[in-house]
């Protein structure tokens, strides 16, 4: 039994902090989150030399070969900046199904270029129903004599805008395929949608966009199956990133109960406060440990599924919680958009969203344990 | 990370696995709060104290073997597991008195009390509370005036569980009334046989009895002082850190009733389990075990590099016994009218173990230190929020 991090996560995360403190700041993300991009090219560039958007990927492809739980060690740390750029689009989306699915020369063409930050990932997959649910994949592809064209409407593509590729998933008849598809390609119309937190998210429309042969990522009709890898993992990186954005709005909703004075004392002195605190921490320990759990089992291989949809119950709980009971200690101060608690406030809405909301992962738990899994 | 356990210690679950099946394995289970469960209780746990893993983690010195916390840690939650309570007033001398006499006590209480405690053949109660001191300790008014060789002791404790069948009272009492209330008590091991002790029976909404004490004159021999004189609150507060391990076997129990009763009984032509709305309470339930499960390992790993827990347990505490609250909850919804039902009663769901639970919610959170007292601790101790006035 070991819940610590290894000396080199350790070192990874303190590097994240040093770069984000430097340089991602509230006037970075206000200024950044109003650009059409939604993220800064040349602060992307930097990252990729940090081996951030390679940590995941083999050296033999650019990268630098460490695992998922040294991937979700990274997001900690970009989620209490709330980094506004594709990197988890780009890694846990992009990188992660290549990996899974993609042939020995899917992965030297695209990964290579993930790890050099010179491509930028994302995965076109929700429509109409908004569930992450097969059934709900209406995107049709008909084959042709050079390969597919797809036709059918994308909703919620992180970065859909910005994004050199899309990994795509699509319906030939009852069953799903995934591709790689270019994100400029002829035929795809992309519509911003506005939404409350950072990252930009969009709609995609696709007109017999024509997409070749060795585009198809893993085996045809089998996509779904690799969807549903990719989103364990995502769900599991997501808990990451939230845990940091929590942590983070405690350290500084701590910080602040201690410094603000109100009939003659601390606020942090008084119980009502201090047990919405205490709530906060509690919350938080119960997100932390399955978490760190789920990412360990799938770095080693372990089955997590179990774990992945019960850490992200937790994890969605917790950091909405956390940020309703910071608005409460903090009253009007954390109202005003000046302060940096809204941003957390939008970021915990739409990451409980995120590959499975709540009943959507409770009822993946259900589901297993009605088929027999033990709960202990 | 590693959330694995080693070979050794999954061996030894195997092993504490059989013993408490052999134990308990089959029968109806115990319920802890009927008064024939104390002896069987006792054996049980003198047939542990002979294989030696009452003190596992104790010192080779004094009879243990210098094991990591986390056998302790997977000794209890099997006995949870298996239906025997792993709190409840037992072993109170393993738990506490044990680890603070090998810290603090004379050679000659250790030579006395750790071979005896060791095998089970004495058991202490916690004498803390008293009508005046509930949640505020400190303020605890019991009196030890010196007295030659001895100290006299008169006063009143209240709720202590244990002492109408412990050999032993764990006891603190004020002996220097001048000084700054956490700076003036002490801590006595006294013969529960003394003269000058009554007791007068309380019984808990679950049934469970608990005391009254009364001492009136009770002369306890200085030998029996633990530790130095005034230093009591300090002894106390610290050997509450050796029962900071924490296990949810129980919750783990009782959910698995839930989901029992649930998938097997059916109204109005449909199985409870059916139901979307209980079975996402439920969903949420097994993810909060899961998780709880590995906070206690992480608090049991912690106290394996000699970390010493602090808010951390408090924390535990409040989760754990919230958490029985909620499973109790859930379970008393689901049964409906069955859910009135208490053993012994024709019709009665899982032998009366859902009444009992709910019965025994009402303790979780007040005994062992009230939930808003651990939050307290979490604030100021964990987050280093100011105390108030």
């Amino acid at each position: 039994m070991d819940y610590s991090f290894t000396e080199q996560q350790q070192m990874l995360k303190k590097a994240a902090r040093d770069f984000l403190a430097a340089r991602c700041d509230k006037a970075f993300i206000d200024r950044i989150i109003k650009t059409e991009d939604g993220f800064d090219k040349g602060m992307w560039k930097e990252m990729a030399e940090l081996g951030w958007q390679g940590l995941m990927i083999p050296e033999e492809h650019g990268g630098t070969g460490g695992d998922f739980l040294d991937l979700c060690a990274l997001l900690e740390e970009t989620g209490k900046s709330l980094l506004p750029a594709p990197l988890f689009s780009t890694t846990v989306l992009g990188a992660t199904a290549i990996l899974l699915g993609g042939t020995k020369t899917q992965q030297s063409r695209f990964l290579p270029k993930i790890a050099s930050g010179d491509s930028v990932f994302t995965m076109a997959l929700l429509e109409k129903e908004g569930t992450y649910a097969e059934a709900a994949i209406k995107l049709e592809a008909h084959t042709t004599k050079d390969g597919y064209t797809l036709s059918g409407t994308k909703l919620f593509v992180a970065y859909g805008g910005s994004a050199d590729y899309l990994i795509c998933a699509a319906r030939i008849g009852t069953s799903i395929s995934l591709f790689i598809v270019d994100a400029k390609a002829k035929g795809i119309t992309h519509t911003p949608l506005v939404v409350m937190s950072g990252e930009k998210k969009y709609e995609l429309q696709f007109s017999n966009v024509a997409v070749p042969h060795d585009r198809l990522l893993g085996e045809k009709d089998r996509g779904w199956h690799l969807v549903e890898e990719v989103l364990e993992r995502a769900a599991v990186a997501k808990c990451a990133e939230m845990l940091g954005g929590m942590q983070h709005v405690l350290d500084f909703t701590i910080d602040y109960v201690k410094r603000r004075v109100q009939f003659g004392r601390p606020i942090g002195s008084f119980q009502a406060v201090q047990h919405h605190c205490a709530n906060i921490v509690m919350g938080i320990e119960l997100a932390r440990g399955i978490t760190w759990e789920a990412a360990w089992r799938i770095s080693k291989g372990m089955p997590a599924s179990m774990e992945a949809a019960m850490a992200k119950q937790l994890a969605n709980e917790a950091y909405l919680r956390t940020t309703a009971l910071a608005h409460q200690v903090h009253g009007g101060i954390g109202l005003i958009r000046e302060h940096p608690l809204h941003l957390y406030y939008r970021e915990a809405r739409t990451s409980a969203y995120a590959f499975g909301d709540t009943a959507h992962n409770a009822d993946r738990v259900a589901a297993s344990i009605a088929a027999g899994a033990a709960i202990w | 990370m590693d959330f694995t356990f080693t070979k050794e210690e999954r061996r030894f679950r195997e092993e504490a696995r059989g013993f408490f099946t052999a134990e308990v394995g089959g029968a109806p289970p115990l319920d802890p709060e009927n008064e024939a469960f104390v002896p069987k209780m006792r054996a049980i746990l003198r047939r542990l104290g002979e294989r030696g893993w009452l003190t596992m983690t104790w010192p080779k010195e004094y009879g243990g073997t210098d094991a990591s916390p986390m056998y302790r840690f997977i000794l209890l939650e099997e006995m949870a597991l298996s239906g025997l309570t792993s709190s409840g007033g037992f072993n109170t001398g393993g738990r506490i008195v044990g680890p603070t006499l090998i810290q603090y006590g004379t050679k000659e209480q250790k030579d006395f009390f750790l071979p005896k405690i060791a095998k089970y053949e004495i058991d202490f109660a916690l004498g803390y509370t008293e009508p005046e001191a509930g949640s505020d300790l400190a303020s605890l008014k019991m009196l030890a005036v010196e007295d030659g060789d001895e100290f006299v002791i008169t006063g009143q404790k209240m709720y202590n569980t244990t002492c109408h069948w412990a050999e032993y009272h764990w006891l603190a009492v004020r002996t220097d009334p001048k000084a700054p209330k956490h700076k003036g008590i002490s801590l006595f091991m006294v013969d529960m046989k003394s003269p000058g002790i009554t007791l007068t029976p309380m019984y808990a909404v679950s049934g469970a009895r608990t005391n009254a004490v009364f001492y009136d004159n009770v002369r306890v021999p200085k030998s029996r002082l633990v530790g130095d004189k005034n230093k009591g609150f300090y002894y106390a507060s610290t050997a509450l850190a050796y029962e900071r391990i924490f296990n949810v076997g129980m919750h783990a129990r009782m959910l698995h009733n839930i989901i029992t009763y649930a998938q097997t009984t059916k109204r109005q032509g449909k199985l409870l389990w059916d139901e979307p709305a209980l079975q996402r309470e439920i969903a949420r339930h097994a993810a909060k075990l899961r998780a709880l499960r590995l906070l206690c390992y992480k608090i049991a790993w912690q106290m394996s590099k000699k970390i010493m827990p602090s808010y951390e347990a408090s924390s535990l505490k409040v989760m754990t016994s919230e958490f029985e609250k909620e499973l109790v909850h859930t379970g008393m919804e689901m049964l409906g009218h069955y859910g009135e039902l208490e053993a012994g009663s024709k019709h009665v769901p899982g032998e009366g173990a859902f009444a009992q639970g709910y019965h025994s919610a009402a303790l979780a959170t007040i005994t062992g230190g009230a939930s808003e007292i651990q939050r307290n601790v979490i604030a100021t101790r964990g987050l280093g929020l100011p105390r108030g006035d």
